[in-house]
């Protein structure tokens, strides 16, 4: 992508292809391979709940580094109908007390009842401006047939009829009680079997055809805390993701024609008859997806010791190659930044184009990717932004596991500027946009929308707090990227360098805000942290704006000059001033940005031209970015835009005239 | 009384470098209002970027920073501004046909009325002009 950003044409397209594509393709059946003799040979990490059923997740290897042994397993059968849109579900979910107080109750999410209502509270959920405005044309559910702990005896466990506290019609939050209580460290083993029924495509999950994006489609158990709560809560339409990471060995049969992109790697593939079983492992992951599709074109490429499979709709070739291409040098970009992933895979998935809804997603080892095929060629960056923020995800929620619904900022902020600090890298000056020859990044877009947003709500507030989707955007993406940014420029690359301590100080771990403001504080300064906190918990803003500029006459037909120098609102930031002599000569001052204004001076040796604060436009978060400027003169003529907007408007003459 | 349009429509042809004035009122016509419209666009550009290096050109720096910065607050002005442009359009699209019709005047008959005797006959003959009806049919 980079080649494309610096005029060397779509690099992409093409990759995988003659000899190298060969010696990639080899690349990646040894790696299978190797996996699958390791499997043969690798000893049991995982703690075991019942020795006479050992975990197969257990036994995948440690293709790289830094993977931790988790507390809970979920080993899982799925059989999907394609033609029924429907997934058979068993297995087991080992379970580890991992708190300090005993557990008399567990809670379980069943997610992909979200849909089987106009009345749930996904349904009932913000919707303005953001992650679509449909709702499913058929219902989707997923309904717990038998949950036992064979261990405790053959009872049914499941609170058949049980819906989410104070919520008669969402059933995707539900308490499960306990037989007798479970002591701290100690581990169970629950047995499941549960149906689902897969929507239409809603927002990240569904059928459309004969494609299907299984998400939330398994009994998932919620997140236990240290004191012993569950951090349960319905499905809500702006946030999702907050659980334990755990390992995974799942089976997945589908019929034989069906191509199956999964969380994990694929460690095994069993034909019966029309149907094939594969089945995929995975450690230490907080969520488990699939996208299985008759449809797929699929390419491989190993990278890193990282198989990288892309699976993709006929036509759209190019675009798979890029975001093929975009994946692998995020890897390096983002290991480099927040560490090395981990995993020993990434999926990339590429729904087909009637499943938009399906796109822009992201899952542990798992994402999926979007944007209209015609984008690489008119120079829209639209796959490569989508698949580096999914990418993002891969740190910023798949090995960062923040509480999405209470802190979303600390998912889908920090990923986003990740998305815009990798991007600026691979299209330096155009990471948005090349189109009508306009180099554009995003960052700015970023700003633009959540200047006036920012005025209006707090950015670090729990998800079910925000009544509009484009508030949610605005200031959980928008402004915490913009306040970041902010830093990143003013103190230059400190915040990706602080970013990279809190991703690796909490890799595979659950931070909170405070954690981050921690860590900014210790690897920045309390400039930074200040203001920082005050962007992100008091609505903090900031204008800078010049008040006044006076000149007079000194010594020796020196000229002093003064200049006033304001900032409003809370957010406190040092700020570059210039002062143009009429000779073009350029003099920087530095305010500090303490108090409401500042007046500064300096003798020069002949009148001002001009003065601008924060030339180099490092306050990315400044309100105002026009009122930063003065001059002594008046307005030259804007010859571009005149010149630019004339043709325009002749053009439209031309167009309606005679 | 309106002419009909076969007599705007020349027996002769007459070369195009007979006519100068008529041309050239018919593309500065067409280039004024040009102008017209994208000025006050323009004039506001080079107030909010005045003081800034390289003035207006800084809108088209690599990056988008102030382009998008001054279409966030443009937004407001927008509405009013399209208002005046469609205004001014309409004025336009009058003159133009006006300045069209006096051109082909000034193609099909090689006397001398000057421009406005011209755009006078000219326009007593665009209801006609306008209604398409061919040379032939009169």
């Amino acid at each position: 992508m980079q080649g494309a950003g610096r005029g060397g044409g779509r690099t992409g397209a093409g990759f995988v292809s003659g000899s190298f594509a060969g010696a990639l393709t080899f690349l990646g059946l040894a790696l299978v391979a190797l996996i699958r003799l390791a499997l043969s040979t690798a000893s049991p990490g995982l703690m075991p709940a019942d020795a006479s059923a050992p975990s197969a997740v257990a036994m995948l290897p440690h293709v790289s580094e830094g993977v931790p042994v988790t507390a809970h397993a979920y080993t899982l059968e799925a059989a999907l109908d394609p033609e029924a849109h429907t997934i058979a579900g068993s297995g087991t979910i080992d379970f580890t007390n991992t708190s300090r107080a005993a557990l008399d109750e567990i809670w379980v999410h069943l997610y992909l009842n979200a849909f089987e209502g106009p009345e749930t509270v996904f349904q009932r959920g913000p919707r303005g401006g953001f992650r679509g405005s449909g709702t499913a044309s058929e219902t989707g559910s997923i309904n717990v047939k038998r949950l036992t702990i064979p261990a405790w005896g053959e009872a049914d466990l499941w609170p058949h009829g049980a819906s989410t506290p104070g919520e008669p019609a969402d059933h995707t939050d539900i308490r499960v009680p306990l037989p007798r209580p479970l002591a701290p460290k100690e581990t169970i083993r629950f047995a499941v079997a549960w149906d689902s029924k897969l929507p239409p495509v809603t927002l990240r999950t569904g059928y459309s055809g004969s494609f299907h994006m299984a998400g939330q489609w398994f009994p998932k158990i919620a997140k236990l805390e240290p004191d012993g709560t569950f951090a349960h809560f319905p499905f809500e339409r702006l946030s999702e993701f907050y659980a334990d990471f755990a390992d995974w060995d799942v089976q997945v049969r589908t019929p034989s024609a069906v191509v199956v992109g999964a969380t994990g790697a694929l460690a095994e593939e069993k034909v019966d008859g029309d149907h094939v079983t594969r089945r995929f492992v995975q450690r230490a992951a907080h969520d488990f997806a699939f996208a299985a599709w008759d449809g797929f074109v699929e390419k491989r490429i190993v990278h890193d010791g990282v198989l990288l499979r892309s699976l993709s709709p006929r036509g759209f070739e190019q675009a798979a190659s890029l975001e093929l291409e975009v994946a692998r040098r995020g890897l390096d970009l983002l290991g480099a930044r927040y560490g090395r992933y981990p995993h020993p895979t990434l999926t990339l998935v590429h729904p087909p184009s009637s499943a938009p809804e399906a796109g822009g997603m992201e899952y542990p080892a798992l994402i999926t990717t979007g944007g209209p095929w015609w984008g690489p060629t008119v120079g829209i960056r639209s796959a490569e932004l989508v698949t580096i923020h999914e990418l993002s995800h891969q740190w910023f929620q798949g090995l960062v596991a923040s509480n999405e619904r209470e802190y979303p900022f600390l998912d889908e902020g920090l990923t986003t500027f990740a998305e815009i600090d990798a991007m600026s890298e691979l299209a330096p000056g155009s990471s948005a946009s090349r189109a009508l020859g306009l180099a554009v990044d995003t960052a700015p877009f970023y700003r633009s929308r959540s200047t006036e947003s920012a005025r209006f709500g707090r950015v670090a507030r729990s998800a079910r707090d925000f009544t509009l989707g484009s508030d949610y955007a605005d200031l959980v993406y928008g402004r915490t990227a913009t306040l970041l940014g902010t830093l990143d420029r003013v103190f230059p690359g400190e915040a990706r360098r602080a970013l990279g301590v809190y991703a690796r100080r909490f890799r595979f771990g659950h931070p909170r805000p405070e954690d981050l403001l921690t860590v900014v504080r210790q690897e920045m300064g309390d400039v930074a942290a200040d203001a920082l906190l005050a962007g992100l918990m008091d609505r903090g803003t900031v204008d800078f704006a010049i008040r006044g500029v006076t000149s007079r006459s000194v010594d020796d037909g020196r000229v002093e000059v003064e200049v006033e120098v304001a900032r409003a609102g809370s957010v406190v930031l040092p700020v570059d001033v210039d002062v143009v002599d009429e000779r073009g000569e350029v003099f920087r001052l530095t305010w500090d940005g303490r108090g409401d204004g500042v007046a500064l001076r300096l003798e020069i040796a002949s009148g001002v031209r001009s003065v601008i604060v924060d030339p180099e436009l490092r306050v990315l978060c400044d309100d105002d970015l026009f009122n930063n400027t003065w001059t002594s003169g008046s307005a030259p003529v804007a010859g571009r835009t005149l010149g630019a907007s004339s043709f325009v408007a002749r053009a439209i003459l031309v167009g309606v005239g005679p | 009384m309106t002419r009909d349009a076969g007599e705007l429509l020349p027996d002769v042809p007459r070369p195009w470098w007979r006519c100068p004035a008529a041309l050239t009122a018919f593309h500065a016509q067409r280039t004024f209002f040009g102008f017209a419209m994208a000025w006050p666009l323009a004039s506001w550009v080079a107030g909010t970027m005045k003081g800034r290096s390289g003035t207006d050109a800084t809108l088209f720096d690599d990056g988008g920073v102030l382009l998008a910065e001054a279409l966030r607050v443009f937004a407001p002005v927008a509405r009013p501004l399209a208002a005046a442009s469609v205004a001014l359009l309409l004025i336009a699209f009058v003159v133009g046909h006006a300045a069209l019709a006096a051109l082909l005047d000034a193609l099909a008959h090689p006397r001398t009325i000057g421009l406005l005797g011209r755009i006078g006959a000219a326009t007593s003959a665009v209801p006609s002009f306008c209604s398409c009806r061919s040379h032939r049919s009169s």
